[in-house]
């Protein structure tokens, strides 16, 4: 009901009043992705699910090793931006790639 | 004496010196954050101008993890001259990435790449308030105020889970909130001056003060203007100021169908903008802009130049896509929203053109599921479909300023639509409204692959830039190939006034030489 909408908002401020949050460490002390699906996710599959308005190759229909995405994550390809250690470590690459292996799919007949 | 193998060294400076910098550098991040070998430094080379990527190559590229190290790494380069080019994640594409300059006596610069440096180091919750690193991505703010269950908002521009916010505020970038003009947002700096110093801009200065988030003017001049789009300092920390997410939101959608409408948008809404009815930046997407994000342009046409007219009507009409897609949302109770409903379909009604459509009525239906994320401040990447439409991966953004006026759109558009053509290239654009100016945005999309296309591009810019500036308009940001000519274009006086302060700041030059087109 929209008129009790404004109570649930000053009640998530109010809870948050005054309250000033930080954050210790930086971002990739503990890792970047907690997983190579987190990063696939955030990163990669927008270009690289197959979507009709895909921008690259279905990552998941093709035969794609560990080495091939690491040499187009760092060199780029066409409209694909290269991606920097700092932004991608090899560890998240190495992560992706198994996670791309493992939801391999045949293409539909 | 480090050991290390150089693919590049700066203009100007020895190697014998460079290699005694290096070591240096060394000393202060870590052998481990400062990359000078090819394969390391690969990821960094890759640019969308249509220039040899190799005449924008760095010479080393830095990964310095706190202030401290930021100030050493300054003194360093000045007692080598080695000029450093800071960059926040690199992620603006259209506009360079990591490049820096290529002019004779500025190339193979040493990069600093901020990555490292991405914590989030204070969210006010009550006030909207952040202060944040350079290197924080605005994927990692968004997360980390979901995780924190905290009620903001983000500003963000289109494609930019990956991209920065101090980074777009500095490069004075815009987004699609109520707090899309991203610089008048921000709030406080930290700088790192070209003499190593640590400047905290306004309230910053006052020992102890609680208001360096909150109060944007502090005493005496206005200082942190000077730091976005130039080179007199490295901005290590900023405050950024965010909005409370509303109790409603109310996404729309209003369907134009022929070009020649845009005039009567403009002026339809430039009232109800300047009124805060429609409080966000809003945006006005031609044709060419909206089919990239949903459809690969082979769809209707294959053929070399421009999609000829014809096509784009095909598309259009097979698609539902206007000639004009406008994007606005209302914000604040469910009862201000109601009012302000009225007020803005009377006004398309009056119009007596243009369909509007709802977020019931659209659905999960692209793109206006992006759209209606973007103006909530949703992360997303599909305007990516941008890249693909031309293919090769060219890119270049022209956005020259025009004044909230119908008339002024109508010959905006007209003009850059026929340079374009000329050159072969689509017209794909849109407008951002701030309140009573408007970005024009146009991607030059070109075959970065095609030699021809690409010494196209080159030239199609250099007209356009030229072009519009014979009839008093100019862009307000450019990549790193055309900085110069842009510079010209605001008038020698500007020029020298930023070299005065570039002198007196920067008496070495060390800091980005050639950043809008700026040089001791």
């Amino acid at each position: 009901m929209p008129g009790k909408r404004w109570p649930a908002t000053l009640a998530a401020l109010v809870l948050t009043a005054g309250m000033a949050h930080a954050q210790d460490a930086r971002l990739d002390d503990s890792r970047m992705f907690s997983t190579g699906e987190e990063a696939w996710n955030k990163v990669c599959s927008r270009c690289h699910s197959g979507h009709e308005n895909s921008v690259g190759p279905n990552l998941l229909q093709g035969s794609y090793d560990e080495d091939i995405i690491r040499f187009f994550a760092r060199h780029g390809s066409g409209p694909m931006p290269a991606f920097t250690a700092a932004m991608v470590d090899d560890t998240t690459l190495s992560q992706i790639a198994a996670y791309v292996i493992a939801n391999h799919k045949e293409p539909a007949e | 004496m480090t050991t290390r193998e150089l693919a590049h060294v700066p203009d100007g400076v020895s190697k014998e010196d460079f290699l005694a910098a290096i070591a240096k550098f060394e000393a202060v991040v870590g052998a481990d954050n400062v990359l000078t070998d090819e394969d390391r430094l690969t990821p960094y080379f890759k640019t969308m101008m249509p220039v040899a990527d190799e005449e924008y190559a760095m010479s080393a590229v830095l990964q310095p993890t706190s202030t401290e190290q930021v100030q050493d790494i300054v003194r360093i380069c000045n007692e080598f001259r080695v000029p450093v080019w800071p960059t926040s994640t690199g992620r603006n594409f259209g506009y360079g990435t990591y490049a820096q300059g290529n002019a004779k006596g500025r190339r193979h610069q040493v990069v600093i790449d901020f990555r490292h440096m991405n914590r989030i180091l204070e969210v006010d919750a009550e006030l909207g308030t952040a202060l944040l690193e350079p290197g924080v991505t605005y994927q990692q703010l968004v997360d980390y105020l979901e995780e924190h269950n905290i009620p903001l908002w983000v500003s963000c521009p289109a494609p930019s889970a990956i991209a920065s916010p101090v980074g777009n505020t500095l490069d004075r970038g815009v987004g699609y909130t109520p707090y899309g003009e991203h610089f008048m947002m921000q709030c406080g700096m930290e700088v790192v001056l070209p003499d190593g110093e640590v400047l905290r801009t306004a309230m910053g200065g006052v020992e102890g003060s609680n208001s360096w988030q909150v109060f944007k003017w502090g005493f005496g001049p206005y200082l942190d203007g000077i730091f976005t789009q130039s080179n007199y300092g490295i901005v290590t920390k900023m405050g950024l100021w965010l909005m409370h997410k509303p109790p409603a939101y109310k996404p729309f959608y209003i369907r134009f169908n022929d070009d020649d409408d845009i005039a009567a948008i403009v002026d339809m809404m430039r009232p109800l903008r300047l009124a805060q009815i429609i409080p966000n930046a809003v945006v006005f997407a031609h044709a060419l802009w909206e089919a990239p994000a949903i459809i690969p342009r082979s769809k209707y046409y294959d053929g070399k130049g421009a999609m000829p007219v014809e096509r784009i009507e095909a598309m259009k009409a097979a698609e539902g896509i206007g000639a004009w897609n406008v994007y606005a949302a209302l914000y604040g109770t469910p009862e201000q929203i109601e009012v302000n409903w009225k007020i803005v379909t009377d006004a398309v009604k009056a119009l007596g053109k243009g369909e509007i459509f709802t977020a019931e009525d659209m659905g999960d239906k692209e793109p206006f599921a992006y759209r209606a994320a973007l103006m909530r401040g949703g992360m997303s990447l599909q305007e990516f479909g941008l890249y693909r439409w031309r293919g090769g991966g060219g890119s270049m953004w022209f956005a020259p300023v025009t004044v909230a006026k119908g008339s002024e759109t109508r010959k905006q558009t007209a003009l850059a639509t026929r340079i374009l053509n000329k050159w072969g290239f689509d017209y794909c654009g849109e407008y951002i409204v701030g309140m009573r100016d408007m970005h024009h945005v146009i991607d030059l999309l070109f075959d970065k692959t095609d030699e021809e296309d690409t010494k196209n591009a080159h030239a199609c810019m250099s007209e356009l830039i030229e072009t519009f500036r014979s009839e008093g308009y100019a862009v307000y940001r450019t990549n790193n190939a055309f900085m110069d000519q842009v510079a010209d274009c605001y008038g020698p006086v500007q020029r020298r006034i930023n070299q005065t302060l570039k002198r007196a700041l920067d008496p070495n030059g060390i800091i980005a030489p050639g950043k809008s087109g700026i040089d001791i």
